[in-house]
């Protein structure tokens, strides 16, 4: 397998070997120059990966002919979007595009074999566009595969999504063509395979089949055209329409029938709500392929899959399903809004991007491997949420302000052995907090202004809580107990400060208490018992009492700390 | 490395070879695969297949009708560029540049009259 890379904010110049936007490795400029660095016969597959996973992709503009290359169907072209620039469903304007002006011509011409095309957003945009796709005038569709993509053409001389005016075997599945000037997709001759796609608002016919050459058409609706939604002749199975030329007749609407989430033109989500005619009415093609166009996994078995290009989800976002290896979300804003779980044996669940959110109302259930929340702003969100249950195995919260709000959380429970936050000024608040309790191995806040502000305890057993940074805090008001077998209570950092204002005890057992730094500070203000206070000052030991400003006495230290250690 | 062009300049990514048979309408030697304005930055040298020109007080918008394919009036693709700059005929000064680093700058007024169109 040859792979080349993709991404239009790359320099000029580069080999496409990586996808890195500088220096001579550097993503190609465009997939038009991809195509051209192509040789003229392949003796393996060779992949374009399109966009990398950075903010805000510029759109491609330059159009461009697969052709002069020898491929076979072993040996085939493979041009997709990575997962990072890629769409979900809808046209986005930040992730990886071609916006091409191409007058009287397609954006992709396809005048070779073999050629996949897989989440693509594609649109032409001239006065006198031909197409979108374009397998015909001499072109070929053998072996074409169009997957995932959206497609409109909304203006032109000829105006169509997909053209496939050649012989051949085309594929088209989970795409979208919608908004064209005539036909959203044209096919004659071609011995052509539609599947799960979406045709709609188009000024021709959503799929047009010419008098030869034959047509599959499965699971696809269309609707909102101004032709007939389906033409010509076509084997058609579970198919529907708006205006009943094929299968059943489902509305062409945001509030009956199909329930798509925007008709608008210009504004076009063909996402479906949870009422949709569409959901369940399609034929279980599994054999096939699993996804839907924004990558949800389709179920399997009669009366499941949804007809068009998307599968609906009860949530309308990501599900989390047991048993699922690993669940990544990137972007500006990653979010998984999932009310219920997150189940049982997921191996990882990791969001990544500027201000991720998790929030989950219910349960983040046994054995999670790892959640990993890093951006500016992370933040877990766990509302009334009973428990992060046992066997977590880590939850890392990372980034310049990362918060866990654990509001009336009865407990972190036994077996998380790891819980760390570090950034700018991360944040534990636990109020009402009835416990971190047994067997929570570690406990690190670092950061520049790191905080725990703790109600009520943090029981035995905790292995090991540091709190590092410029200037740390532990704040500990009407804190009961920081109670036996607290193996270590480190604050290291610029000021750190212990405040335990009302703090009756700091117990027996604990082993060592270390206040480091350059303004290291304990009040322990009406500390009930603290005793044998050492410092070492300069190699020497001094004995140090409470005060108790109001009094302005000693107050005496209690038995059994072996050593408060406060290292100037 | 990069070319420091500016706004008036344009860079102009060109085919090494040929690529397909002769009688292919795909990419010859000389061909504009692509142009980018003068401040898109690049990375030197080129890769192959190409070799780079950043073409002095050239204009990006008007260098854009350089990069065009050609169709017959149905749509079937006749040539995938209509523009090349002949290699063959440019001074030796700037093939011993290609040979040498796969890129040159030249002023616009210097390298035009090498500017051919396949359509004549």
């Amino acid at each position: 397998m040859t792979t080349r890379y993709v991404d239009v904010d790359a320099e000029v110049g580069g080999n496409g070997t990586t996808a890195d936007l500088t220096g001579a490795n550097c993503a190609y400029k465009s997939l038009n120059i991809a195509e051209a660095a192509i040789g003229a016969t392949l003796s393996e597959p060779h992949e374009i990966i399109c966009g990398s996973a950075h903010a805000n992709h510029t759109a491609d503009t330059t159009a461009v002919t697969f052709s002069g290359t020898t491929t076979s169907a072993a040996n085939y072209i493979d041009v997709y979007v990575s997962s990072g620039a890629r769409h979900a469903g809808v046209w986005s304007a930040s992730k990886y595009r071609l916006i091409v002006s191409a007058g009287y011509a397609g954006v992709v011409v396809l005048a070779e074999s073999y050629v996949r095309l897989r989440y693509l957003q594609i649109t032409n945009t001239s006065s006198n566009a031909n197409y979108g796709v374009d397998a015909g005038n001499g072109g070929s569709s053998v072996g074409m595969l169009c997957d995932s993509c959206l497609i409109t053409v909304p203006d032109g001389n000829v105006g169509q999504g997909i053209y496939l005016y050649t012989t051949g075997s085309a594929t088209l599945r989970n795409s979208i063509v919608y908004g064209c000037y005539s036909h959203g997709v044209n096919t004659k001759y071609s011995t052509s395979v539609i599947e799960n796609c979406t045709s709609c608002g188009n000024g021709g016919s959503g799929f047009l089949q010419g008098s030869s050459g034959s047509l599959a058409i499965k699971n696809c609706y269309a609707g909102g055209n101004t032709g007939a939604d389906f033409s010509g002749t076509m084997t058609d199975t579970t198919c529907a329409s708006e205006d009943g030329t094929k299968g059943s007749t489902v509305a062409y609407s945001t509030s009956a029938g199909a329930y798509f989430t925007n008709i608008t033109g210009g504004s076009e989500d063909f996402h479906i709500g949870a009422s949709s005619e569409l959901i369940g009415a399609g034929t279980d093609l599994s054999g096939s392929f699993t996804l839907d166009i924004d990558g949800e996994t389709r179920p399997t078995g009669a009366g499941t899959w949804d007809i068009g290009a998307d599968e609906y989800v009860a949530g309308g976002g990501v599900s989390v399903l047991p048993s699922t290896g690993v669940v990544t979300a990137t972007g500006k804003t990653p979010s998984i809004l999932q009310n219920f779980r997150i189940a049982v044996g997921l191996a990882a669940l990791s969001l990544v991007g500027y201000a991720p959110t998790v929030a989950i109302n219910q349960i983040v259930t046994p054995a999670v491997g790892a959640l990993t929340v890093a951006g500016s702003a992370p933040t877990v969100a766990l509302t009334d949420h009973k428990v992060i249950q046992p066997s977590v195995g880590q939850l890392n919260i990372v980034g310049f302000t990362s918060t866990v709000d654990v509001t009336d959380h009865k407990s972190a429970q036994p077996g998380l052995a790891t819980l760390s936050l570090s950034g700018l000024a991360p944040t534990i608040q636990v109020s009402d907090h009835k416990t971190i309790p047994v067997s929570l191995g570690v406990l690190d806040l670092t950061g520049y202004a790191p905080s725990i502000g703790i109600g009520v305890n943090i029981t035995p057993d905790v292995g090991s809580l540091t709190v590092a940074g410029f200037a740390p805090v532990v704040s500990t008001t009407d804190h009961k107990t920081v109670s036996p077998a607290v193996g270590s209570l480190t604050l290291a950092g610029f000021v750190p400060v212990v405040s335990a204002t009302g703090h009756k005890t700091i117990t027996p057992g604990v082993g060592l208490l270390t206040v480091a730094g350059f303004v290291p500070a304990v009040s322990a203000s009406e500390a009930k018992g603290i005793t044998r206070l050492f410092t070492m000052l300069h190699g020497g030991t001094r004995n140090l009492k409470a005060i108790d400003a109001s009094t302005r006495a000693y107050n005496p230290i209690a038995a059994n700390v072996r050593e408060l250690d406060i290292l100037l | 490395m990069a070319i420091i062009g500016t706004a008036n300049d344009t860079i102009v990514l060109l085919r090494d070879s040929d690529r397909g048979g002769p009688q292919s309408n795909d990419y010859k030697q000389g061909d504009i695969v692509q142009v980018f304005s003068g401040t898109e930055g690049v990375t030197l040298p080129p890769a192959e297949p190409f070799y780079l020109v950043l073409v002095t007080d050239l204009l990006f918008a008007d260098a854009l009708a350089y990069q065009a394919a050609a169709y017959n009036p149905d749509g079937a693709l006749i040539n995938k560029r209509i523009f090349s700059i002949n290699l063959k005929r440019i001074p030796k000064a700037y093939k011993d540049l290609l040979t040498a680093q796969r890129w040159f700058t030249v002023p616009w007024s210097a390298i035009s009259e090498y500017v051919e169109s396949k359509l004549g």
